[in-house]
């Protein structure tokens, strides 16, 4: 619906669209000798106050001088109004979703336009440590849950004209901010013409976080791997975007999502390029390691105790056999107990607050553990065999692709349990086809470990080792291929 | 977008070429050298994979000449679109006949060697709605596979044969000798099953990308295929001798078993290299039903997105072909006999036909 030249029917507009909403804060005043009507919306407590009080009143009252009533809107954006961003609107949706944004609307008798001017004032925390991707080594700030503040962090970071940022409202009502940035000299024409189709056909009523953007994007729904990265750390999106990937801020989310995606990517943590390149190689050895135990070792346990003790040396196979003398349950039944007892203590220690949460962690993986095990319900070696699981988890530095791990962990040890080392067998290539199926925007999920001739193999030099930063000539494969070659490494 | 166009590299095909040779072939190989080509088996499988290669070199000129033909319209091209027909429908014959015996021995070695109170059918199953499931994610699937899997399975299998030549007496190859040409005509029926991953050079030069020097890398891989299948032969002539080998079934197997690695965690390491063929079965068999989803859907033109739906055919026919032998002898004897038949027409004698009515009337062209 477009603004009217009467000011009055445009307020009965106004009102009646935000009947009872009691934070929307209407003014009409006069200003000069009594002639020009002006009637200013804002919303409460999202808007900057001073902003207003200071920039727009004080001096529309004070500065204002007498024209006629085509001229007011001239002379209030370009003599009065002193807030840098300044804009003409014309019809009453964009009234109301500037309203509603953080922006004050000021409507003049006779004009049909209004002035949008951008007050947003949100409230905020403070701009905190990283909780979920902590580093020892390196920048220790985080996103927050304001966009711009999200958007000035990764700006401050690279400092290129070529990053570029389109803006753009998704969800119905909730009209949540997404900032899509790219470096416009990198990214892959194909991938980021993928991704603006994809935010401009989501059609739902709200995002509230960036996991609803996540899911929406995945071309495969149905896999349990995530198929985009979200980081909640600003140096890891500016990493990204200097790969020629894509990054989506999400306006109220503490977390950018990161886009196209490897499954090598979610070994990679920001700190293994800030510390010798021997050390975190031998880190990221270890984390791949970590992943293949963390889903193969219940199973694997489970297959050779019961189905194959042949393959275990004599010794061992003894020691563990002591050691389930007197134990009511199977060692599937163990494996059972001791993996949903993990799992429980996981969900607890997640949703208690971090004193509560260390403490039943302690009490536990130890008090229970061994009160378990004295009590002859569970064997040692199960618990030791479920710890190490849970241990190996919590080495790889991505929660999604963790959660992932876990339920093909419970496929190969359910496989396992029926058909031995043969089901566990099944379950690994089950899921080494599955992850060889998925493709993140035309890029293999599981490149370069295939198809890295593609990109000449010089995928290979950050992936389960990381090559000194010098020898790091080649962008990787999410970069355009013209853009491939970096001057002076990393 | 170079992963949604349904092409493999040549790399892929090398690799997949090359796990392909090491079907349950190379379990039964070296018993069947010994008793064809006795103490020269060894020199025998080197004659039959470099013969094997050249074979592989005529498949890719001839795959370049027609670089977007798959059999069926090789077939079709060349004898007509009738005969072309029924002799597709005879390799999608030979497909499924070669992808049921390979999931039977497979399925039977499992049975006797882990899971002795499992019935097969369900071990057929299982591992049957695996290469099914791969199959439908369409051949870059298992391209992928193949790459990730040969590190897995091919380097403790390296492993494992140096072990093997290192603690082995070879006394028991000497003297060499030259084999006669009897033993030669006598043990090709044994080495046939050595031609079962030519399938591939019948379907997958369409989807092929880049393909430089194509024919070399190719005769390299089937080279080195033949030089790591002779090693298996070479090495269990010499563990066993030529007597006791001919008596064995799966010398390989046992071969491995006799090696022990001190302070390893396992026990058996033979089991644990059963892995290697539980791989190369799974991509063998995900490929041959996937080519034979390509070849009923080029054969009946149906929708490429349509494709799956032969599963519903496939997956039926492989389950009870593969249920058809009593046992593993059984599978192995009919393999025996009617391999060298399929795989000569399939894999020889209509290749070299092609390429002779090719070369009559002129056709193709190099790319």
């Amino acid at each position: 619906m477009q603004i009217s030249k009467n000011l009055s029917e445009n307020m009965i507009a106004i009102k009646e669209t935000f009947r009872d909403c009691g934070d929307v804060i209407m003014r009409e005043f006069v200003v000069g000798s009594g002639k020009s009507r002006i009637f200013m919306i804002f919303t409460d407590n999202i808007v900057d106050s001073d902003t207003i009080h200071e920039f727009i009143m004080t001096n529309l009252m004070g500065l204002y001088k007498e024209c006629d009533e085509s001229g007011l809107l001239k002379v209030l954006m370009e003599d009065i109004i002193a807030v840098g961003e300044v804009g003409k609107i014309d019809t009453l949706q964009q009234v109301v979703d500037g309203v509603l944004l953080g922006d004050t609307v000021l409507f003049m008798e006779g004009n049909e336009f209004a002035l949008q001017v951008s007050t947003k004032g949100f409230p905020s925390r403070g701009v905190s440590q990283a909780q979920t991707e902590v580093v020892v080594l390196g920048p220790k700030d985080a996103f927050l849950e304001v966009m711009a503040t999200n958007i000035v962090l990764i700006r401050r970071r690279i400092r290129d004209s070529n990053l570029k940022l389109k803006r753009k409202k998704i969800g119905r009502r909730s009209k949540t901010d997404v900032a899509l940035m790219y470096m416009e000299d990198l990214v892959r024409p194909e991938t980021l013409r993928i991704v603006e189709k994809q935010l401009d056909r989501m059609n739902l009523d709200a995002i509230l976080d960036s996991g609803y953007v996540e899911q929406l994007m995945e071309k495969h729904w149905s896999s349990p791997f995530p198929q985009l990265q979200m980081t909640e750390r600003p140096d890891k999106a500016a990493s990204a975007l200097l790969e020629g990937r894509v990054v989506l801020v999400v306006d109220n989310t503490p977390v950018v999502v990161m886009l196209p995606v490897t499954l090598n990517v979610f070994f990679q943590a920001a700190e293994d390029y800030y510390d010798r390149w021997a050390i975190m190689s031998f880190i990221r050895t270890i984390r791949y390691i970590a992943a293949m135990v963390a889903i193969a070792l219940p199973g694997l346990y489970i297959a050779l105790s019961v189905y194959h003790p042949e393959l275990i040396p004599t010794a061992l196979a003894i020691k563990i056999a002591a050691t389930r003398q007197n134990i009511p349950f199977t060692v599937v039944g163990e494996v059972v107990i001791m993996e949903l007892a993990f799992e429980l203590l996981r969900e607890a220690g997640i949703r208690l607050p971090s004193p509560v949460s260390s403490t039943i962690g302690i009490v536990g993986g130890i008090i229970i553990g061994s009160a378990a095990v004295e009590a002859g319900i569970v064997s040692p070696t199960v618990v030791i065999v479920s710890a190490l699981t849970g241990i190996c988890s919590f080495v790889i530095p991505n929660v999604a692709l963790v959660s992932g791990l876990r339920l093909c962990k419970y496929l190969a040890f359910l496989l396992s349990a029926v058909l031995g080392l043969f089901g566990l067998w099944v379950a690994l290539l089950f899921i080494l086809a599955h992850l060889c199926s998925l493709t993140s925007y035309g890029i293999p999920f599981m490149y370069p470990f295939c198809s890295a001739s593609v990109n000449d193999d010089v995928d290979w030099e950050d992936t389960v080792f990381r090559m000194p930063l010098n020898k790091m000539k080649r962008r990787p494969i999410f970069t355009k291929p013209s853009a491939r070659g970096r001057k002076g490494g990393a | 977008m170079f992963a949604e166009n349904q092409k493999i590299s040549v790399r892929q095909l090398q690799v997949l070429l090359l796990l392909y040779y090491f079907g349950t072939t190379a379990l039964f190989l070296p018993s069947d050298a010994a008793v064809t080509g006795g103490n020269s088996g060894w020199i025998v499988t080197i004659l039959w994979g470099v013969a094997a290669s050249f074979l592989a070199v005529l498949f890719v000129y001839l795959g370049e000449k027609h670089p977007s033909y798959t059999a069926v319209e090789w077939y079709r091209r060349a004898f007509g679109r009738h005969l072309g027909t029924v002799l597709a429908l005879g390799l999608g014959g030979k497909i499924i006949f070669d992808g049921a015996m390979e999931l039977r021995l497979f399925c039977d070695i499992i049975s006797s060697s882990m899971l002795p109170r499992t019935p097969q059918w369900l071990i057929i199953a299982l591992t049957l709605f695996l290469c099914c499931l791969a199959a439908s994610y369409g051949i870059e699937c298992a391209a992928r596979s193949g790459e990730i899997l040969f590190f897995a399975v091919l380097i403790p299998l390296v492993v494992v044969l140096i072990f093997v030549a290192i603690s082995t007496n070879y006394n028991r190859l000497l003297p060499v000798q030259m084999p006669a040409f009897s033993s030669l005509r006598e043990s090709m029926p044994f080495f046939a099953p050595l031609l079962q991953g030519f399938m591939v050079f019948l379907f997958i030069f369409p989807s092929l990308e880049k393909r430089r020097h194509m024919k070399r890398r190719i005769w390299l891989t089937c080279l080195a295929a033949t030089g790591l299948m002779t090693v298996l032969v070479f090495l269990s002539l010499a563990v066993y001798g030529t007597a006791a080998l001919s008596e064995k079934l799966l010398p390989t197997l046992q071969m491995m078993e006799r090696v022990s690695f001190s302070g390893i965690f396992l026990g058996r390491q033979d089991l644990f290299l059963l892995w290697f063929w539980m791989v190369t079965t799974f991509l063998y068999v995900t490929s041959l039903i996937f080519f034979g989803q390509e070849l009923c859907s080029r054969v009946f033109q149906s929708k490429k997105n349509k494709r799956n739906l032969w599963l519903f055919l496939f997956i039926p026919l492989l389950f009870v072909v593969a249920l058809l032998p009593k046992d593993m002898a059984e599978a192995y004897w009919l393999r025996i006999r009617v391999t060298p038949w399929l795989s000569g027409i399939f894999f020889v004698a209509l290749p070299v036909l092609m390429l002779f009515i090719d070369t009559v009337k002129g056709r193709g062209g190099h790319e």
